[in-house]
């Protein structure tokens, strides 16, 4: 007799006693249909005893990977307002405002021994909107902007999302965002017309890729399948 | 054995005495709900590795079905449009008066009975049939399929299980000679063997015919309170809710309050008859009083209701009748037979 198996194919271990006279075989029937129906309640009472897989969540969490993309955060005395995450940032929702120092200014050295060079005016990131993709994260010079292990910040209100981490409350950042056009109005009255063209000219010392170069001869595999 | 007897005790007339005790009884009915439900909570979800309800109260969750409870009170009371209003409103009374009536003649105490009818087993079996009109007439004023799908299974299912019900208590009715539950339960006070010890109640009597008639009738109560796996009246995944899919409010809470008081009264039934109802397993432990036996014991089958209903699927309409008409059936039938010979042999 072949090995019986069940649908999934699991072997039966369990054979089925038969016998031809049928009310031995009802009795057996109606008896492996009771001691079935107690090994399903064995099987049940280990479960009562053993430890439940559920966390219960507010009072305690699961312990998340150090790699989960999480809420963005910005350092701002580090941030040098480069602009790179406000520019790859897919959902746009980055939103920086720098200015210039004026003439004598001296902003400081940030934390990582950089000079800063800029007012970051207003550093405004809409988290409703953010799509955790951490493009920001990647692109970030100066390890400003990084995700925080904090997925859980529900508010009251959409506006409560749109967070500006710059230092400049509103009232500074106009004034030095005024204090940098004012000073650059005047160098252009100086110099009249002088930038217009330069920008307008074309910029003949880059490069333009090629097929003869040598990163496409090294990446390119050759006729054979090969790289040579 | 307490002797308590409350009648002496407060030298009250019996009609005060009765109308006391229909008061404890309805007031034990709620509270036993509102844990039952809880229970069944808890043991689902261990049986599942959860947790069941952990918030509400503080520890465990205790006060979850509590809270449960007052939500469904405050609940909108909705009758459909189409539905027959008066049979509507009447089906959860009579469901709920033909579970409460059946516990005026289960003793909680050797004395503690709310009336010692001499005909107490067949009032019980009588007044539970009543249910059933009660579910049908449910099923059928709310006007939808579902509901009417439900209380016809119910009825199918509850009229054909209460014949093996019925000759699995006959047993210790032929042991005793008496339908009394108060006789039944002295009967079970002495035996062959020493008095006073489990040995003697009705379980352990006549192995093994008492025993499988104890099994039987376990086995069609649950079909009897249309649990699992006999719950194919309100079977959810099917039916909605079978015969109180249109019930809202405080009349779906008169449904769920009788379910959970049938879920007790036949494991009060079941203890009584066949596990001693109040009497101590050993005299030594008579300085227990008989009530807290009584409940011990049906509390223990309520969890094994619990415990079935956790781990078996629901079996199907044809299986559910060939299970009651070709299995209980004929055992019943063996079991009673066998016992009827054996008492007028002995008698002899």
């Amino acid at each position: 007799m072949a090995e019986m198996r069940t649908a999934l194919g699991m072997p039966i271990t369990h054979q089925t006693k038969t016998s031809k006279n049928p009310i031995i075989q009802w009795i057996l029937d109606v008896w492996e249909g009771f001691y079935t129906v107690l090994v399903g309640m064995g099987v049940t009472w280990r479960h009562f005893f053993r430890k439940p897989f559920t966390v219960q969540y507010p009072h305690e969490k699961l312990n998340i990977p150090k790699q989960a993309r999480q809420r963005v955060h910005v350092d701002i005395d580090l941030c040098g307002g480069c602009l790179q995450c406000d520019k790859i940032c897919p959902a746009g929702i980055i939103k920086i405002v720098t200015a210039k120092p004026v003439a004598g200014e001296d902003l400081g050295v940030r934390p990582n021994g950089k000079r800063r060079a800029l007012h970051i005016a207003e550093f405004t990131i809409d988290h409703s909107k953010c799509l955790y993709c951490g493009l920001c994260e990647t692109v970030c010079n100066d390890d400003a902007i990084y995700m925080i292990p904090d997925f859980q910040y529900t508010t009251r209100s959409l506006e409560q999302l749109v967070v500006n981490y710059s230092r400049y409350s509103p009232e500074e950042r106009d004034r030095v965002v005024a204090a940098a056009a004012a000073e650059k109005a005047a160098k252009q009255a100086s110099k009249p017309a002088v930038p217009q063209t330069k920008v307008s000219d074309p910029q003949p010392n880059i490069p333009s890729p090629s097929v003869d170069s040598d990163v496409f001869n090294e990446k390119c595999p050759g006729p054979d399948g090969e790289f040579k | 054995m307490s002797q308590f007897n409350p009648l002496e005790a407060f030298n009250l007339p019996i009609v005060y005495w009765q109308i006391i005790w229909a008061g404890i009884i309805v007031a034990f009915v709620t509270v036993f709900a509102l844990f039952a439900v809880y229970l069944e909570r808890k043991i689902s979800a261990y049986a599942q590795d959860r947790m069941g309800p952990m918030e509400t109260g503080g520890w465990q969750g205790w006060a979850q079905t509590i809270a449960d409870a007052l939500k469904l009170l405050l609940k909108e009371d909705i009758i459909p449009e189409l539905a027959d209003r008066r049979l509507f409103k009447l089906a959860p009374y009579i469901v709920f008066a033909g579970s409460l009536g059946v516990m005026a003649v289960i003793p909680f105490g050797v004395n503690l009975i709310g009336t010692d009818l001499n005909i107490g087993l067949y009032f019980i079996l009588a007044l539970s049939s009543t249910v059933v009109i009660g579910i049908l007439m449910a099923g059928w004023a709310s006007n939808n399929k579902w509901a009417l799908y439900g209380a016809m299974r119910s009825a199918a299912q509850m009229v054909s299980y209460e014949i093996p019900i019925g000759l699995s208590l006959m047993l210790p009715v032929l042991l005793t000679g008496s339908l009394s539950m108060i006789d039944i339960t002295n009967a079970q006070k002495s035996g062959i063997l020493a008095d006073g010890y489990f040995w003697n109640w009705y379980i352990f009597r006549v192995p093994p015919f008492t025993l499988i008639a104890f099994i039987l009738y376990f086995w069609a109560s649950l079909a009897e309170t249309n649990r699992t796996p006999f719950d194919i009246p309100e079977a959810e995944s099917e039916l909605v809710s079978g015969y109180h899919t249109e019930y809202t409010g405080i009349r779906f809470a008169m449904f769920f309050l009788a379910e959970y008081a049938n879920m007790f009264i036949v494991a009060a039934i079941a203890s009584v008859v066949f596990l001693g109802g109040p009497l101590a397993p050993a005299p030594w432990l008579n300085w227990i009083p008989g009530p807290i036996w009584m409940l011990l014991k049906s509390l223990v089958l309520v969890f094994i209701q619990m415990w079935l209903r956790w781990t078996l699927p629901r079996v199907r309409v044809d299986q559910l009748m060939h299970i009651c008409w070709k299995i209980f059936l004929p055992l019943a039938l063996v079991n009673f037979i066998v016992i009827a010979t054996l008492v007028v042999l002995w008698q002899k």
